[in-house]
């Protein structure tokens, strides 16, 4: 088992390391110099000049992936020097090389991933991640609440009145809810239930869990309410058609038949038996999901200008703040990889036919 | 009949005061009387449709920075919000000598730095002539963080040898010449020859004073921590999403009537990207203003506006020529476009107020058919842009000078791009009636070119392409801000090599010549009859193709009093204050 998990860790890592790459050598084919961007009208030549070499722009690519993979790495080799040890925050494990003057001494070290500053605000990359990712998380959270909940409702509904009117509704309006584009949707839900209908629905159609007014910080949990929703329709849709066949396909099974036979109550036949059967692929479903919710819902967090990873990746690409996309991306790629191992752990244990393979 | 219309109208002013009291009680409720019938107290809320970059003052280098920093930091003056000339600030008052060269500036006494944990005690202590000194120097040293060197660059004496000396972060041996210090609050710029914009400078946001102490304890975090004396501190700041502005209870500003700056306790700016969300909250009262409103609703909205009914009709709406010009550039220097009959052929083949009409829906001041200085901005002293011989629609002018140019009815003109960014469409729209009205005018086929922004910059500076959208908002408050983009002497011999700000690569020496002349003038008189004989021959070798100039839009709840709109929305909330609706009526 333990082999299998470290396995998996190092797959996990392999993924990233690709990641980086490729995320990489595609900003870099992007039109555009990001310097441009960041200067003033009047800023002279010089400044300007600095700041390519600051950032490291006027060296050769390759050089410049390398620079970037040393500073990701936990484990790297530095000038030791007082800008340095204040940049990185690392722990000196040894040192190495000659020291002519000061500053030429190198030192190996330990340190947490130095994912930069923004080009564009100067602010660290780390925060920027820290702080977005709680408005995905909730988001995610609550979405994915919602889809679970009323699509297994809906789905066993649909499934116990099968070819009823109201089965073909529920299918019908979930393939709608399926192919729906979510930019469509949100701009459709924001207008009419965050702003034609807002005095009824008291609902905005923009706002932050969080709002700051002259009082202080208050949550303001209404606020989510709307992009849930949006961001729930689609994993709804089919958690109503998985649990719907599901379903389908125990309630014809012999032992319902035989749970029917031994006189046991409607109810209890539904959930225990049959619903707890049907749910397996939902719960793959599900986590499949979520893992690509927390990746931030780009559109979903553009139209309703939620504050997440999706909203400030978008900004990002805009103005060329490649430390910003690079960590964003990174961010991203992580939760994937984790949640993925997570799951396969999870299969692991419950079908060991998984860590024979 | 008439009867019945008072009766709407009055049951309309009724409706409409009512619900502006129910989104104003929240506010209203706060408000302590001051002299001359103004208000104390209350929370003004606005919004940016883009976030703060940095308000570090050396490294300002957008708007929306600038206006949030403004309320936080001074300069020795400040621009007068409702007519954009200089008032003093930290400047008491200040003195020129005969040789237009040595400036004496009598500080304000008594003005304190925001308390801040920068400070020993917390306490802010006292401004004096040293913080200028240790500002107007950083300004002077190279450093990737200063973006400002160009306000003091061949100006001020001895900046030009600290700023090399500085090279690389190295320390300079001496002193930068030009900034002396006379006692406590008294301080000395010298110059190395008369400038008509310096004092501009000394109101720009390079030029803000912040405390020593505050930038060696905060460093990079400078750009969104700031310790200055304006009439508002940073209370909180929430990236994205808000920045909240508290009184500075111990301002030294006060009004012509013996009030105490500022009034308002809050100023609230939100973050919300889409103008048409931004829209909707100001209609639902939870924004006092909104600036620049969505082109799909701006008909209905100045119809309302102006007939006092329907939605829009409750609020007040302010509209200002704005320091911006929008037209599209040639590569002067390119093998298609150095032909200057060519160029002049183009400018007089388009119908601007057609454009300005049909396209926009109006949303500009007027066609730009005088120079790249917009219509009425400058006034006092009179910068007469109708002067200037610009070019409008004339079919016959734009046949007679394609055919000179060598391509008689637009034969054999070669096939040309014209490369331009999207901005909302609303450039996109104004590129396709440009490339109707050549089709029509000269028999002309263009392409158009959509690209990204940052490609668009790279591919003006690198002299990538021939035909390009462009657009003009100027700095600060002087006709000398829209020239020096076509200052020629730094504009590389070959088309290869970058230029920029010089994109369209405009060489006249005669230009530069009258340019430096207006730069060097002792009198705003003098520099402004230079910049014009400039303008006028610039426009004469029609180096852009002029387009309109724009309008500023802002739509303003009627509680909102003594905010007065300006050309480059320059914004100080030290003056604003709100009113009850019902005390109003």
């Amino acid at each position: 088992m333990i082999q299998f998990v470290f396995s998996r860790l190092l797959y996990g890592c392999l993924v990233l390391f690709g990641a980086v790459i490729v995320v990489f050598f595609i900003f870099n084919v992007l039109p555009g110099d990001p310097v441009s961007m960041m200067a003033g009208q009047r800023t002279d030549v010089s400044t300007r000049e600095a700041i390519t070499k600051d950032l490291g722009l006027d060296r050769p690519l390759p050089e410049q992936l390398l620079m970037y993979l040393n500073d990701l790495s936990p484990l790297s080799c530095h000038e030791s020097n007082i800008e340095n040890e204040k940049k990185y925050a690392y722990k000196k494990l040894f040192s190495y090389g000659t020291q002519i003057s000061y500053g030429t001494q190198k030192v190996f070290v330990a340190k947490y991933p130095y994912m930069r500053r923004s080009f564009q605000t100067n602010k660290k990359v780390n925060e920027i991640i820290v702080e977005n990712m709680e408005g995905t998380f909730w988001l995610a959270t609550a979405a994915m609440l919602f889809a679970t909940f009323f699509g297994i409702l809906f789905g066993v509904i649909a499934s116990l009145r099968q070819n009823s009117i109201l089965d073909h509704t529920m299918v019908t309006i979930s393939v709608f809810g399926i192919s729906a584009p979510p930019f469509v949707m949100g701009a459709l839900i924001a207008m009419v239930f965050g702003y034609y209908l807002s005095d009824y629905t008291g609902l905005n159609s923009s706002g932050q869990l969080w709002e700051y007014g002259i009082d202080g910080k208050e949550l303001v949990l209404k606020n989510i309410i709307l992009p849930a929703i949006t961001l729930g329709l689609r994993p709804l849709s089919i958690i109503v058609q998985l649990t719907r066949s599901a379903m389908l396909d125990v309630l014809s099974q012999d032992y319902i038949r035989t749970a029917r036979a031994k006189g046991l109550r409607y109810f209890a036949i539904v959930v225990k038996h049959a619903l707890k059967n049907a749910l397996n692929p939902v719960i793959t479903a599900v986590s499949g999901w979520l893992a690509s919710l927390m990746a931030g819902a780009f559109f979903i967090e553009k139209v309703f200008n939620w504050k997440g990873i999706g909203s400030v990746t978008i900004d990002a690409v805009y103005k060329l703040d490649f430390p910003v996309v690079m960590g964003t991306t990174l961010f991203v790629a992580f939760v994937f990889i984790i949640i993925n191992i997570f799951v396969d752990i999870l299969y692991a244990t419950v079908d060991p036919r998984v860590r024979l393979k | 009949m008439n009867k019945f219309l008072s009766l709407i109208i009055a049951a309309s002013v009724v409706f409409s005061s009512c619900s502006s009291n129910k989104e104003n009680s929240e506010d209203a409720s706060g408000l302590k009387e001051a002299k001359g019938g103004k208000m104390y107290g209350g929370t003004f809320r606005l919004n940016e449709s883009d976030y703060i970059k940095n308000i570090y003052p050396l490294n300002i280098t957008d708007a929306i920075s600038y206006r949030i920093a403004s309320q936080v930091y001074e300069g020795l003056l400040k621009f007068n919000q409702s007519d954009l000339s200089l008032k003093n600030c930290l400047a008491e008052h200040y003195t020129i000598d005969a040789t237009n060269t040595i400036y004496t500036f009598k500080l304000k006494k008594g003005v304190f730095f925001h308390d801040d944990d920068c400070f020993a005690d917390g306490k802010g202590r006292e401004f004096t002539s040293e913080d200028v000194k240790y500002c107007f120097t950083k300004i002077c040293t190279q450093d990737i963080s200063n973006q400002g060197f160009s306000v003091f660059q061949d100006i001020l004496k001895g900046a030009n040898e600290h700023y090399a000396a500085t090279a690389g972060g190295a320390a300079a041996a001496t002193e930068v010449e030009g900034i002396k210090i006379i006692d406590k609050y008294t301080i000395q710029l010298t110059l190395n020859q008369p400038s008509s914009i310096f004092l501009y400078n000394l109101a720009r946001p390079f030029t803000f004073i912040f405390p020593k102490e505050a930038l060696e304890k905060y460093g990079l975090e400078m750009r969104n921590k700031a310790v200055g004396t304006g009439p508002f501190k940073i209370a909180n700041i929430e990236d994205d999403i808000s920045i909240l502005l508290k009184k500075n209870e111990k301002y030294h500003g006060i009004d012509s009537l013996g009030n105490k700056l500022p009034f308002l306790d809050v100023v609230l700016v939100k973050f919300i990207k889409d103008k048409k969300t931004e829209l909707l909250e100001f209609k639902k009262g939870n924004l006092d203003m909104m600036y620049r409103l969505p082109t799909d609703f701006i008909i209905e909205i100045l119809q309302e506006v102006n007939n006092k009914k329907g939605d829009y009709g409750q609020y007040d709406l302010q509209r200002t020529p704005e320091m911006a010009t929008h037209f599209l550039s040639f590569l002067n220097q390119g093998k298609i476009f150095n032909n200057k009959d060519l160029r002049k052929a183009f400018c007089f083949a388009i119908n601007r107020k057609h454009i300005l009409d049909a396209v926009l829906n109006g949303e500009g001041y007027a066609p730009a058919t005088f120079g790249i200085t917009p219509l009425d901005l400058f006034k006092t002293p009179k910068y007469d842009v109708t002067k200037i011989n610009g070019y409008e629609y004339n079919a016959d002018s734009a046949k007679y000078y394609i055919k000179k140019a060598g391509y008689p009815d637009g034969k054999g003109f070669p096939k040309i791009v014209l490369e331009l960014n999207s901005d909302g469409e609303r450039n996109v729209a104004v590129a396709e009636e440009v490339q109707k009205q050549l089709k029509e005018h000269l028999n002309i086929n263009i392409e158009l070119n959509i690209v990204p922004f940052a490609q668009l910059v790279e591919n003006m500076i690198g002299g990538k392409t021939d035909f390009f959208r462009g657009g003009w908002i100027a700095d600060y408050p002087n006709p000398e801000n829209f020239l020096w983009f076509f200052y020629g002497k730094n504009v590389p011999a070959d088309v290869k090599e970058a230029s920029y700000p010089n994109m369209m690569r405009y060489k006249n020496p005669k230009f530069d010549a009258l340019y430096e002349a207006g730069l060097r003038s002792k009198t705003t008189e003098e520099a402004y009859k230079n910049f014009l004989e400039a303008e006028k021959l610039m426009v004469a070798d029609a180096p852009i193709m002029l387009l309109w100039y724009d309008e500023g839009y802002r739509l303003m709840q009627s509680y909102v009093k003594d905010f007065p709109n300006n050309a480059m929305q320059f914004r100080d909330f030290s003056t604003v204050y709100l009113t009850d609706k019902k005390n109003d009526n």
